[in-house]
């Protein structure tokens, strides 16, 4: 029997089939790099799911600014009491416990956003 | 036919099946919280490889000399022609030293270990694949149970 990964998806927007088989001459760098190619476009589903989500105009917009900032700024202000006052105006229609994951959806959206102008990534999802 | 997302590792070193089939009254949160959790592995399994294909603890070392650092200064520090020359000449095999991808996942393997390091950011806040959402709560509350 082969060894092999697989990721499929058929959903009406999100379609994907990405699969290896592992052969004595795959190396170790090959699977990282298939597993690389389906994160890419599973975080960009989750983020296009997140968009739906929440108000990411609104997001987007009230922290514009941020955008503007260097790096150690940007992350202050990320962590900020301030921010987090913002984000819980957005978020003021969700039950607490998904609240509280959708703060820290709202903030690696931001840090992702962030980081990607600067092609390097805080995470390896947007590879 | 129906809709469905599958993931599924099937080698020696690595068996998994996720499976999600989106049936009537499966919402669009509840995909986010599956890509999530399918996230979870495909993370844990990039570390994995990783501490296989490169000396992982001499890197740390390497990274840690850098951790005092502010933000933007250690950015460039690990972007520069001379950290790039410590990794290929102390870091990386031979036959992976010419390899870009390896090195980018190099350099988001370093930011993330500096912002957690220096508590910068919380690991839920890293990546989507640390986010406990509630559905998730639950199955590990189930896990745990059990």
């Amino acid at each position: 029997m082969e060894d092999y990964i697989q990721f499929t998806s058929n959903l009406k927007d999100f379609k994907q089939d990405q699969k290896i088989v592992l052969t004595s001459k795959t190396s170790d760098l090959d699977v990282l790099k298939y597993y690389l190619s389906i994160q890419g476009p599973i975080n960009k589903e989750v983020t296009l799911l997140l968009e739906k989500a929440i108000d990411v105009k609104k997001l987007e917009k009230e922290n514009q600014d941020l955008f503007t900032l260097n790096e150690d700024d940007f992350l202050k202000e990320l962590n900020s009491k301030k921010f987090k006052k913002k984000i819980n105006e957005i978020l003021e229609d969700y039950k607490k416990d998904q609240k509280k994951a959708l703060y820290n959806s709202c903030k690696v959206y931001l840090l992702e956003k962030y980081f990607s102008k600067k092609e390097i990534f805080p995470s390896m999802h947007k590879m | 036919m129906s809709e469905i997302i599958n993931f599924i590792s099937s080698t020696q070193e690595y068996k998994a099946v996720k499976k999600m089939k989106v049936i009537p009254g499966v919402k669009e949160m509840d995909v986010l919280e599956f890509l999530v959790s399918v996230e979870v592995t495909t993370n844990l399994q990039i570390n994995r490889l990783l501490e296989k294909i490169v000396d992982t603890n001499t890197f740390n070392l390497e990274i840690e000399k850098l951790f005092t650092k502010d933000v933007t200064s250690f950015i460039k520090e690990i972007s520069s022609a001379s950290f790039l020359k410590v990794i290929e000449k102390n870091i990386l095999k031979d036959e992976y030293k010419k390899d870009k991808v390896l090195l980018d996942v190099l350099k988001s393997y370093s930011l993330n270990k500096y912002l957690l390091h220096n508590k910068i950011m919380e690991e839920d806040a890293v990546g989507y694949y640390k986010i406990l959402f509630p559905a998730r709560k639950k199955q590990l509350k189930k896990a745990i149970l059990k």
